[in-house]
């Protein structure tokens, strides 16, 4: 059952602008509920583009974006034949643009620069407050998504801007988290952090997925694309190119084509190839399995 | 982003092309023409109102968007009805007998005419100067501006003032622009997923919003001009050191014809200022011209 769906959605940039761009033309698409999502293209293929439709951030200029019974689109004749039909608590919840952004939780690229708060908890607490809920069961929710992130309650009454990068990131994140969203969209969440920021940042969206949500990230990296996604949307040009598995997409000859990175894994694998390996090197989607099957040509 | 301060219009009308001193030069001098004094309400409104025209015309020479002004103006209104409250209000400290009622109220209170005319008076002065600055930044590159100035301010040159930080800082400033109007949308982004509204609400709850956008733009300037003076130090950057331009600006024909053109309106705003301070007591413009009376 899908939970997203874009219809023909179109996003011009500076319509009116001589320097006007088409970041997004005709994608039609559907994302599952609980799937783990990633959309990859090169820079400026629509990726961030794309996202920042689903809670409604910028309205598609043609066509229209679906999230569950919330449509999202910029032209009124449209949205008001999409609600003809539709039952009264649909048209109601098609009026309240903060019930949508609660349901999408997305964290830009670079989070941690859009905290503005005193004290961790309170910029944490800042999106429940925003979306309704008490200054009690706020300051609950922020103390449960910060020990989440793997941040100390020891920090949680200091400045947000004495932490690292990486503790920044997690604290941003636990804002969004902290509103409880159904979908949870990612534009980059590794750009930047070494790699033991990116396994802890990953590993952080993974339990996430675990308890049941919609999980979108937009990513250059087609290792986290490989180890974690279960489905790959490809873009370019700001139009849609496939939607298929990670194993799939890097087999496919077509990957440089659309200037997207091959995985370690499968450089390697290529590696082995092109050297004349002699063992089966099909169907491996993880470095364990390759050693396996190394070590079996080797020795068995 | 809809057509901003700080941001080149990608044309090559011959507004875009003019010399960017004489571009300068004008929008000073169509500034001051703004604020010369004209009498009274019917003189000011009358030269504002040619002012405009003229605005219009080299708006439209310059394919610049007459839209595009609105989207500046957003912020205005809260000043314009405060000026309103104000100027019909403070109206009642002075010497009423020449002025002309608008509205009598039964305890002998009167709102005068004069009132509303001085708030739409300092409006329209501020909405032209808008349009000039609009104009000049809509057709000038940055750097093109940088290098009127640096040229302006020679002559401080030989009395050791160090011209070249003062454009340094200038041109860094006017490049910064449409980074922190892009960094500020994001901002505004990020923080509306976060339930933030910024046009909703009373003005304690905007206020309040808008914290949310300042704090972390401002880190981010500090951030990023920490970043850009390291990186100008790596390359050697100095100061007080001598600088050649890569871009040597000519003044051409076009350039003087535009010149003459620009003295010859001055002259046109000049002489009404004059007329209108030399017989303070003949009525308007409009009663030398057609015989219409004053207001």
């Amino acid at each position: 059952m899908w939970q997203i769906k874009t219809n023909h959605l179109t996003y011009v940039y500076d319509k009116k602008d001589p320097n006007h761009y088409d970041a997004l033309s005709d994608v039609s698409l559907e994302i599952k509920k609980g799937d783990l999502v990633c959309i990859v293209g090169k820079t400026g293929s629509g990726k961030s583009t794309l996202v920042q439709t689903f809670n409604n951030l910028i309205s598609p200029t043609s066509g229209y974006c679906q999230v569950e019974n919330f449509y999202i689109t910029s032209d009124k004749k449209l949205k008001k034949e999409l609600l003809k039909n539709q039952d009264k608590s649909v048209i109601e919840e098609n009026k309240h643009v903060a019930r949508l952004r609660r349901k999408v939780g997305l964290v830009f690229q670079f989070p941690e620069y859009q905290l503005f708060a005193e004290t961790i908890i309170k910029d944490v607490m800042f999106g429940p407050k925003n979306f309704g809920l008490k200054e009690e069961e706020a300051k609950e929710v922020a103390k449960k998504s910060l020990i989440e992130v793997g941040i100390p309650e020891s920090y949680f009454e200091k400045s947000p801007f004495e932490l690292s990068g990486g503790e920044k990131r997690r604290v941003a994140i636990a804002g969004i988290i902290a509103s409880d969203p159904d979908i949870l969209v990612l534009d980059e969440p590794t750009a930047g952090l070494d790699p033991n920021g990116k396994i802890e940042i990953m590993n952080l969206i993974k339990r996430f997925h675990e308890k049941g949500r919609t999980i979108i990230i937009v990513t250059h990296d087609m290792n986290l694309v490989l180890n974690f996604a279960k489905t790959v949307i490809v873009l370019n040009d700001g139009k849609l190119i496939e939607v298929t598995s990670p194993e799939k997409l890097f087999q496919s000859p077509d990957i440089e084509k659309y200037s997207l990175e091959i995985p370690t894994l499968f450089k390697f694998i290529n590696l082995l190839k092109n050297d004349g390996f002699a063992g089966n090197l099909s169907e491996i989607y993880d470095f364990d399995t390759l050693i396996k099957r190394i070590y079996e040509a080797k020795y068995e | 982003m809809s057509n901003v301060f700080g941001k080149l219009t990608p044309y090559n009308t011959i507004i875009h092309r003019l010399d960017p001193r004489l571009k300068f030069f004008a929008l000073i001098a169509l500034m001051v023409m703004c604020f010369l004094p004209y009498g009274n309400y019917t003189n000011r409104f009358i030269v504002l109102g040619v002012l405009a025209l003229i605005i219009i015309v080299i708006m439209a020479i310059a394919k610049i968007r007459i839209s595009s002004i609105f989207s500046s103006l957003k912020s205005l209104w809260f000043m314009m009805i405060f000026l309103l409250i104000i100027f019909l209000f403070v109206q009642q400290g002075v010497d009423t007998s020449s002025l002309h009622p608008m509205i009598v109220f039964p305890n002998g209170y009167t709102i005068y005419w004069e009132g509303l005319f001085q708030t739409l008076h300092v409006f329209l002065r501020l909405v032209l100067m808008i349009c000039l600055t609009l104009i000049l930044t809509s057709t000038t590159a940055p750097m093109d501006i940088t290098y009127a100035l640096d040229w302006y301010l020679y002559p401080l040159k030989l009395v050791k003032f160090p011209t070249q930080i003062i454009t340094m800082i200038i041109s860094l400033a006017l490049r910064f622009i449409p980074t922190l109007l892009d960094e500020s949308q994001k901002i505004m982004k990020a923080q509306k997923s976060r339930g933030v509204d910024y046009n909703r609400g009373f003005l304690a709850k905007k206020i309040k919003s808008v914290t949310t956008l300042i704090v972390p733009l401002l880190v981010s300037c500090f951030s990023r001009s920490v970043e850009l003076s390291l990186a100008m130090d790596a390359r050697g950057y100095d100061p007080y050191g001598k600088r050649t331009s890569y871009k040597v600006l000519r003044f051409k024909l076009r350039d003087a014809i535009s010149l003459l053109i620009v003295l010859l309106i001055m002259a046109l705003f000049i002489t009404a200022c004059a007329y209108s301070s030399f017989y303070p007591g003949a009525d308007n413009i409009l009663n030398l011209l057609f015989g219409i009376g004053a207001f």
